[in-house]
């Protein structure tokens, strides 16, 4: 297992697709940064001007809306660091080799998706600066921090399941990466149903479903069990699913 | 070849089913016992004591109904319901689009966006908007079968519950309703006694003496368990004095000077308290809280039988009680000598007596060295109201009542122009440019190996 994480790990450095991908994610995000700042500057100075006492802090002006823009970005690029994982493989034609390695599929089905999470935690690592940033100005409460990053990490978790997954059905990465998309959109749009039909049994279930929901208590600084529970369980399924997906090469041949 | 096939394909299946039921169950245990933890540093996750307090002891099912659109003071009020429904298993929620569902609406005679119904107890509250005070009174209405009654005493000069102006108490008497408390003025003069259902009898400020009639009255209602809530002013002679010196309090004939006060920016006449004793009402109790002129309390050194005094507010160090009026009021000068008592100087009283009927029980009393503290102009001040409140709320034994704590946001501040560029360039410019850098530099390595 190590040694697959070890291989896909240096083929993601010296790979051009995750350099172009953290440039745009992380060029995106700083705007959106120094957007937010600038509004809570402007804020600030009104809130001065006319000694109104609002209830607003850095948290609701600039901390919920940055980590909930991370979350939508994270969304698109996920699939792009998960779309070569195994349909590369599976192009270059490496994959049969994979199967007549000494280690199971399970391990090397671990060794990518450690590596996939790898790479996105070191993205969030990156953007940990921006905290620090927001810190000059006005201290944040770290503790809404550390959930917010918590709650970031493991939905991003549950994108790289689901794009391991879309990686394991095509040799072609584009398919991969726009199918991975198709079902986490889907599944980011089935919450919505909970609004619309309120107070139903469906609504509720669809609601549980719903992929973006269990971030909004991390991101006002809760941690919910059930949400953390919801994204490893989820995760746990695609995995599981992929190695199905895997398995079936043995006796589709 | 085929059959071989279905046979697999058919176990995946069942491998698929049956793992995915697996997943499901787990799910569903977790659903069924919530936990949530508040990981901010300001606990604003967290509901107050009080809420907790009414939240726990509930035992019949309440549910909100919420009518608003899609919009801010919808994100507003679920944030407060979720923690609400996640402290207690007997509050749920609805929110609901009263021009999607006008059938609704018009059930619950909805007028505006925003507002809420509570449904429990056979009962129905109305709610204007959402907030974690406003939900804590409707669910107290909702429970509570008979109201508990607090008198204020009138005819002596004392301040009123009905005025509006600087000195009146109009903010105590609303913030009292919204407990859920019944307030009437009380005239002892015209009673033979203290109306039997007086939770509570409070003497804020008076000007004028009390009859001994009327303090026999107060401290038959003593002897008999009462609760009592007193608030007097500096150099009024109200004739309580005796009435107080009985039960092992004095009253100073003084005023606190306060030098501490002056760096918060309040006035020499302003002592500011910031330690509270240990009562129930107070502990973790942690606001400052002033008293524009005030006198001092003590506590004589040999109690009657049966009476346990505490302190439950005083003044910093660099207090003092002035006792050269005088000099204080002509010329406006004070300075601490050897008649005058250093501080911290007890500000409030909590007393305890002991009831000598069979069924033992205690009366209690609370005496504060001024009344301007509750007045419309000061009650809003930092912790007074609070103050006040809770010690209200523990006479009248509603410890559920009791407020602890309150939630700050953390401030917003204007950019500097430094931290402005600072702002531009690091995050859009400076962190991107090291990635595509190094993203370069990977390629050109690469492409000469």
């Amino acid at each position: 297992m190590r040694s697959v994480y070890a291989k896909e790990m240096l083929i993601y450095f010296s790979s051009p697709i995750f350099y172009a991908v953290s440039f745009i994610f992380l060029c995106v995000l700083g705007i959106f940064f120094y957007n937010d700042m600038a509004y809570m500057s402007m804020l600030a100075s009104r809130i001065a001007q006319y000694q109104l006492s609002t209830g607003l802090g850095l948290d609701k002006i600039v901390l919920r809306p940055l980590f909930s823009d991370m979350s939508i970005l994270l969304l698109f690029i996920v699939p792009i660091i998960a779309m070569r994982l195994y349909s590369e493989e599976k192009g270059n034609g490496t994959i049969e080799l994979i199967f007549t390695y000494p280690i199971t599929d399970l391990q090397v089905l671990l060794g990518k998706y450690l590596a996939g999470l790898s790479v996105i935690a070191i993205l969030l690592g990156i953007t940990t600066v921006l905290m620090l940033l927001a810190g000059i100005v006005v201290s944040p409460d770290w503790g809404l921090v550390f959930s917010s990053y918590l709650g970031l990490f493991l939905v991003s978790a549950s994108f790289l399941a689901i794009g391991v997954f879309a990686s394991s059905l095509t040799k072609n990465q584009i398919i991969a990466a726009a199918s991975s998309l198709g079902i986490i959109l889907a599944f980011w749009a089935v919450g919505w149903f909970s609004d619309v039909f309120t107070a139903s049994a469906v609504a509720k279930f669809l609601g549980e479903l719903g992929i973006m929901e269990h971030l909004d208590d991390f991101m006002k600084g809760m941690l919910n069990v059930k949400d953390a529970v919801f994204y490893l369980l989820f995760s746990l399924f695609f995995l599981f699913m992929t190695l199905r997906i895997l398995e079936s090469h043995t006796w589709r041949g | 070849m085929r059959n071989k096939s279905i046979k697999y394909m058919s176990g995946t299946g069942i491998a698929v089913a049956v793992f995915t039921a697996i997943l499901v169950i787990i799910y569903m245990i977790v659903l069924n016992h919530p936990k949530v933890y508040d990981l901010t540093l300001s606990g604003k996750n967290t509901l107050d004591v009080k809420t907790r307090n009414i939240l726990d002891s509930l035992d019949f099912d309440v549910k909100v109904l919420v009518f608003c659109k899609n919009d801010n003071t919808r994100e507003k009020a679920k944030d407060i319901l979720d923690l609400f429904a996640y402290a207690s298993k007997h509050v749920n929620y609805e929110i609901i689009d009263p021009d999607v569902h006008p059938g609704e609406a018009k059930k619950y005679a909805i007028e505006r966006y925003g507002q809420a119904i509570l449904v429990g107890n056979g009962k129905q509250q109305r709610i204007e908007t959402v907030s974690e005070q406003n939900l804590d009174s409707a669910i107290l209405k909702l429970k509570m079968s008979g109201k508990k009654t607090i008198y204020f005493t009138t005819g002596h000069g004392e301040r009123d519950i009905e005025d509006n102006n600087k000195d009146g108490l109009a903010t105590l008497k609303n913030a009292l309703k919204s407990d859920n408390y019944r307030v009437k003025k009380l005239i002892l003069m015209r009673e033979k006694s203290v109306p039997l259902d007086a939770g509570l009898v409070a003497v804020i400020g008076p000007k004028k003496q009390f009859l001994p009639e009327e303090i026999k009255e107060l401290d038959e209602y003593i002897k008999q368990g009462g609760n009592l809530f007193i608030a007097l002013d500096p150099m009024e002679d109200t004739g309580l004095e005796g009435f107080l010196s009985e039960y092992g309090v004095v009253l100073g004939n003084d005023m606190i000077i306060d030098k501490f006060s002056r760096i918060l920016g309040g006035d020499y006449l302003i002592p500011v308290v910031s330690e509270y004793g240990d009562v129930d009402a107070l502990r973790g109790f942690r606001y400052a809280t002033f008293f524009p002129t005030a006198c001092s309390l003590s506590i004589k050194k040999t109690l009657p039988k049966g009476i346990e005094i505490r302190w439950l507010a005083r003044t910093s160090s660099q207090s003092w009680a002035e006792t050269d009026l005088d000099r204080l009021e002509r010329q406006g000068k004070a300075q601490l000598d050897k008649k005058d008592k250093k501080g911290p100087v007890d500000i409030g009283l909590f007393l305890k007596k002991k009831l000598d009927t069979k069924g033992g029980g205690y009366a209690r009393l609370i005496v504060f060295g001024d009344s301007d503290f509750l007045s419309n102009t000061y009650i809003m001040t930092s912790g007074n109201e609070d103050l006040a409140m809770n010690c209200m709320n523990m006479l009248l034994g509603e410890r559920e009542l009791v407020v602890i704590k309150k939630k700050q946001a953390n401030h917003l501040a204007p950019l500097t122009p430094y931290q402005a560029s600072l702002m531009f360039w690091v995050p859009v410019v400076a962190i991107p440019c090291v990635i595509l850098f190094i993203g370069i530099s990977v390629f050109l390595v690469r492409r000469r190996a």
